[in-house]
């Protein structure tokens, strides 16, 4: 299928821009294999028959095994949209005490 | 103000892009015997800041990047508690408040020994353009859904409080989420309040700074995350 062509080579290249960032800063190696194992077990699955994809579906109880993957996908974009939402509060709260303290110490009469 | 001295008395004003208005809100409230106004420019985008600092004795400080209106008044009385402040004005920056309203509100925390007094624009006959007041009558009923306290006007900028009372509030939201924030903090620190009819002037130029009804949705939606997440 054209698809699995397609997101393949768009895998490819978010794996090659992986790893020039860690080739210019090795302290991102870890980051690294977070998310190279998370696009290669993506690709596995692109690959994988149909048949034995179905076999997983049938497994959960949905139809197709592609659904399955579907699903756990969106579940795991929500959680993840979930987590930076509150790394973005605690940020909003730090740069407010980082602010007021600034505008504490400049305070003038 | 018979009842205190002024010198313990100290009125915050945040401030943003409000240069033009700014000037003349303090000069009323000097002409009335405040002179502790602590104006905390929250990053305006137009002279304000230097405004305040070269033709004023206010106290004046600046947010380096905009952080609300929450944050500004959060900013405004720390510094106020940090110079001895034993009474603290809320105090918008655009002229909407009537000095007038302010020995009244002072008379009645300190002879009713309330813990805060509230400004309420419903109390007395003011002009509130109808849309305004549609959002207002709904801000009402939203505060008691979630914080089931029952007042007559839940967004007004103009608050008299002890210093007492602004340590505890320890305003967290720092956008407009503090009115209500203030509020729900009335309620469950059990302090004890007072609304007073205040006077808000709407002239076009504050009606053009205020909030949009758009806000509105945003401000309820925050507070009820923040809800579900105590």
């Amino acid at each position: 299928m054209v698809i699995q062509y397609i997101v393949t080579g768009i895998i490819t290249v978010i794996l090659i821009q992986l790893i020039v960032r860690v080739i210019k800063d090795r302290t991102q190696f870890f980051k690294l294999l977070f998310w190279g194992m998370f696009w290669g077990i993506a690709l596995v699955f692109i690959w994988l028959p149909t048949n034995t994809i179905d076999k997983l579906g049938k497994l959960f109880g949905v139809g197709r095994g592609i659904d399955v993957l579907v699903y756990l996908s969106i579940v795991f974009i929500f959680y993840y949209i979930f987590k930076q939402n509150e790394k973005v509060n605690k940020l909003e709260k730090q740069i407010t005490k980082l602010v007021r303290e600034l505008a504490k110490q400049n305070a003038r009469s | 103000m018979s009842t205190m001295k002024n010198a313990d008395i100290y009125i915050t004003i945040p401030m943003y892009n409000d240069e033009k208005m700014i000037l003349n809100v303090i000069k009323d409230l000097n002409n009335a015997g405040y002179n502790n106004i602590v104006v905390v420019d929250d990053g305006s985008k137009d002279n304000g800041y230097n405004v305040v600092k070269d033709h004023t004795n206010a106290i004046v400080t600046r947010h380096i990047v905009n952080r609300g209106q929450g944050a500004a008044l959060q900013t405004g009385m720390e510094i106020a508690l940090d110079r001895g402040a034993k009474y603290i004005i809320h105090f918008d920056s655009d002229g909407q408040h009537d000095v007038k309203d302010l020995d009244k509100m002072l008379d009645t925390l300190v002879k009713g020994k309330y813990d805060i007094v509230l400004g309420s624009r419903f109390i007395q006959e003011n002009k509130i353009p109808l849309k305004k007041k549609i959002i207002l009558r709904l801000g009402i009923f939203f505060t008691f859904l979630l914080s089931q306290i029952w007042l007559t006007d839940v967004h007004n900028g103009l608050r008299v409080m002890t210093a007492e009372t602004a340590r505890k509030l320890d305003l967290q939201h720092d956008r407009m989420e503090h009115a209500s924030e203030i509020l729900d903090k009335v309620k469950s620190l059990n302090l004890k309040y007072k609304e007073v009819p205040v006077t808000i002037h709407y002239t076009d130029y504050s009606q053009a700074k205020g909030q949009r009804i758009s806000n509105s949705i945003n401000i309820a939606m925050k507070l009820i995350s923040s809800k579900l997440k105590e």
